[in-house]
């Protein structure tokens, strides 16, 4: 067998310089829940568990985990791992990390981990995890915690200037609001990996300027491109785009209170109006996919619920039989979050239009479109939901529980509240049959309009090897080489 | 005097005090729960609430503004809620990026902006007068985001003689500065070449003086 470090020297060479769209605001794993932070810190830790990108878990520095009852969960531990400051990665890191996101409030992912009732190490390499009730999305969740040194409790501010985790990557600075500097870690336990000797991340939000860069071949790899910029980046030689479904499913909701949306009819009408196709194709250029249930697939949970039809003839009837004419509907956005938002709403305005129905489109800036949906000013509301964790119960249990959606769609449903309590469990069986039977419901209730499931588009030079454009948007560059 | 002193330093009190409250107000005027701008869509209201007691803004507002008061006497800035981290740190680490391009904008605009007013002012009604009146226009009238891109494509995509981004050198100051600099150019050069064509004495020139000196309007 070749000694690992011989064969990674043999192999690793280069430098990788991403240009990524959100800039990142903290260095501890526990302390956000940026979809682009998780994707910078899982370089510099490992977590117990990681998802590929064909939706399955596989272990991290887990190397098996099991529920022992609906309440318990077992994890056992890779043997022989470091952390970048030379300390043995054991059970009391799990033990630390996972105390530390529950006991500390201020941590931004603490309300998710208070469920746990109790973390006992078993040995040097065993967990097991008590909760307070069913927590079956916990693996899901620790996808994205990194784990920690029980050193960091020492002085956890000195540790966060320059952080030691388990990654693939050793921290070397952070540069707020321009860019993250890693060098490799020689001694990471998975073989192979990393492929180049160094990585920078550099935050460039806006999307021109993220591309510029990247044709005039000062970086390697951006995210989050929209579909107005592929025939550009398509374009330039040495550049390659890819694209990818995204587990992410627009969805517009209603206000379920208000009196022009409480009937189903009239909800079901809006959905028959809107030429879901028309927006796929023309407004996004093909880069977005018909929705067939709520739950994109590769989520536990995802059924196909066939498509939704484009029928305005009946949803002119419906509306007729539902009594209501000279209908007008505040359709809330905000502002320049998502792809051609505002050239979507304008046709779905038009289509709206030509069943009768007058639509209000009020763009406004994000804070004030939230506050007023929590006041309920309004009929639809453009949003969208990219799973993160790799799970639908928090999409549930924040969207259709009725403490959840209190001051958000006002949705309430005995019957979706149980189910979504009863596919907490950790059964994958059980959980995927409630979740499909909460899709069923949904379908037909329609208190969402899902229009289709978003694609996550990246460009890339064609210098790098092995990049892999993965559904959750997240850009990892352990496996990537560079020529 | 000394009542002129006692009321000036009143008054600047009084505009301090007026200042401070009306930056107070704004910042709590402005839509937006700062708690549910860092936590994420799907947080409860309880992890919503929490935060906000961390971040002290459940307090009455008369309260919030006598802590923002002694902050201010302190000199300490605060949390930035969007950055996390402390506002003066957030102000600081901007500094030198920002001094650099403003010291590099304001040269550019004075040397090109008088240069070229200075040009057109003593060719005036020649070529160079025209071109500079229509540089001057061009860049008041060019918004400057879209030269910005413009310059972007052309010298860093296109040519790549000068980077796209970034700031790690003098070269990454070229394009920003002359994108802030081109509306401000066209201001130096418009006042440049609007002082008066050197009076002059319309028979007698000064004796011994140089041919073309100025000389004054009698």
């Amino acid at each position: 067998m070749v000694r690992p470090g011989v064969a990674r020297a043999q192999g690793r060479r280069g430098e990788i310089i991403a240009g990524l769209s959100e800039r990142m605001l903290t260095l501890d794993p526990a302390n956000h829940y940026s979809i682009s932070a998780t994707s910078v810190l899982r370089h510099v830790y490992d977590p117990l568990l990681d998802v590929t990108n064909d939706d399955k878990f596989v272990p991290a520095l887990a190397e098996s985990w099991r529920p022992l009852n609906t309440t318990t969960w077992r994890f056992t531990l890779r043997k022989g791992v470091s952390f970048h400051d030379g300390s043995p990665f054991t059970a009391d890191s799990v033990v630390f990390t996972l105390k530390r996101v529950r006991d500390n409030s201020k941590l931004i992912k603490s309300f998710v981990y208070q469920d746990i009732e109790d973390v006992q190490k078993d040995g040097d390499y065993a967990v097991t995890v008590t909760t307070k009730r069913p927590f079956g999305s916990l693996p899901a969740h620790l996808t994205m915690l990194g784990m920690l040194p029980p050193s960091a409790a020492s002085g956890e501010e000195a540790f966060f200037q320059k952080p030691a985790g388990t990654g693939p990557f050793r921290f070397v600075s952070w540069t707020h609001g321009d860019r993250v500097e890693l060098a490799a870690n020689t001694r990471y336990w998975k073989p192979g990996v990393p492929r180049v000797e160094k990585v920078t991340v550099r935050f460039i939000p806006e999307l021109s300027t993220r591309a510029a860069a990247l044709r005039a071949g000062e970086i390697h790899v951006i995210d989050r491109v929209w579909p107005d910029m592929v025939q550009t980046l398509k374009g330039t030689p040495g550049v390659k785009v890819l694209d990818t479904p995204a587990l992410e499913a627009q969805r517009w909701h209603f206000q379920l209170a208000r009196e022009t949306v409480k009937d189903p009819r009239m909800r079901k009408a809006v959905s028959l109006a809107i030429n879901r196709d028309v927006i796929i194709k023309d407004l996004l250029l093909g880069y977005a996919r018909p929705v067939v249930s709520p739950i994109p697939p590769g989520l536990i949970g995802h059924t196909n619920l066939g498509q939704k039809p484009y029928d305005p003839q009946k949803a002119r009837q419906l509306l007729k039989e539902a009594g209501q004419s000279n209908l007008t509907l505040d359709f809330v956005l905000m502002k320049d979050l998502y792809p051609k938002q505002l050239e979507i709403a304008q046709a779905v305005a038009a289509m709206l239009g030509e069943v009768g129905v007058k639509v209000n489109i009020r763009n406004l800036e994000i804070a004030t479109a939230r506050e007023q949906r929590t006041a309920g000013n309004y009929d639809l509301f453009y949003s969208g939901w990219a799973h993160m964790p790799h799970d639908p119960d928090w999409y549930f249990g924040q969207w259709f529980t009725k403490a959840g959606a209190e001051k958000l769609t006002r949705f309430s449903d005995p019957r979706v509240e149980q189910l979504i309590a009863e596919g907490r469990v950790p059964d994958p069986k059980v959980r995927q049959q409630k979740y499909a039977e909460i899709e069923r419901i949904l379908w037909d209730e329609e208190p969402e309009i899902w229009p289709y499931y978003s694609v996550a588009i990246y460009a890339i030079s064609d210098k790098l090897s092995n990049f892999e454009a993965r559904r959750d948007y997240y850009v990892l560059l352990h496996e990537v080489g560079i020529a | 005097m000394r009542s002129y002193l006692l009321r000036r330093l009143g008054q600047a009190a009084l505009t301090l005090a007026g200042v401070s409250l009306l930056v107070f107000v704004i910042l709590r005027v402005i839509p937006g729960d700062p708690a549910k701008m860092l936590l994420p869509e799907g947080a409860p209201q309880s992890a919503v609430d929490a935060l906000n007691r961390e971040l002290g803004l459940r307090e009455p507002i008369w309260v919030q503004y006598g802590i923002f008061l002694r902050s201010v006497a302190r000199g300490d800035f605060g949390q930035s809620f969007q950055y996390r981290a402390p506002a003066l740190r957030v102000v600081v680490e901007r500094a030198p990026a920002t001094i650099q391009l403003a010291f590099a904008a304001m040269l550019l605009t004075v040397l090109v902006g008088v240069s070229i007013g200075v040009l057109a002012a003593v060719r005036r009604g020649t070529g160079y007068d025209y071109a500079g009146t229509v540089l001057a226009v061009l860049g008041q009238s060019l918004p400057n985001f879209w030269l910005g891109i413009m310059l972007i494509l052309l010298f860093g995509v296109t040519l790549r003689w000068l980077p796209t981004s970034g700031f790690q050198g003098w070269s990454y100051l070229v394009l920003p500065s002359v994108t802030l600099a081109a509306a401000v150019v066209s201001m130096n050069t418009t006042s440049a070449a609007a002082i008066p064509n050197p009076p002059v004495i319309p028979n007698h020139p000064q004796k011994g003086s140089p041919p073309g000196t100025p000389v004054p309007k009698s």
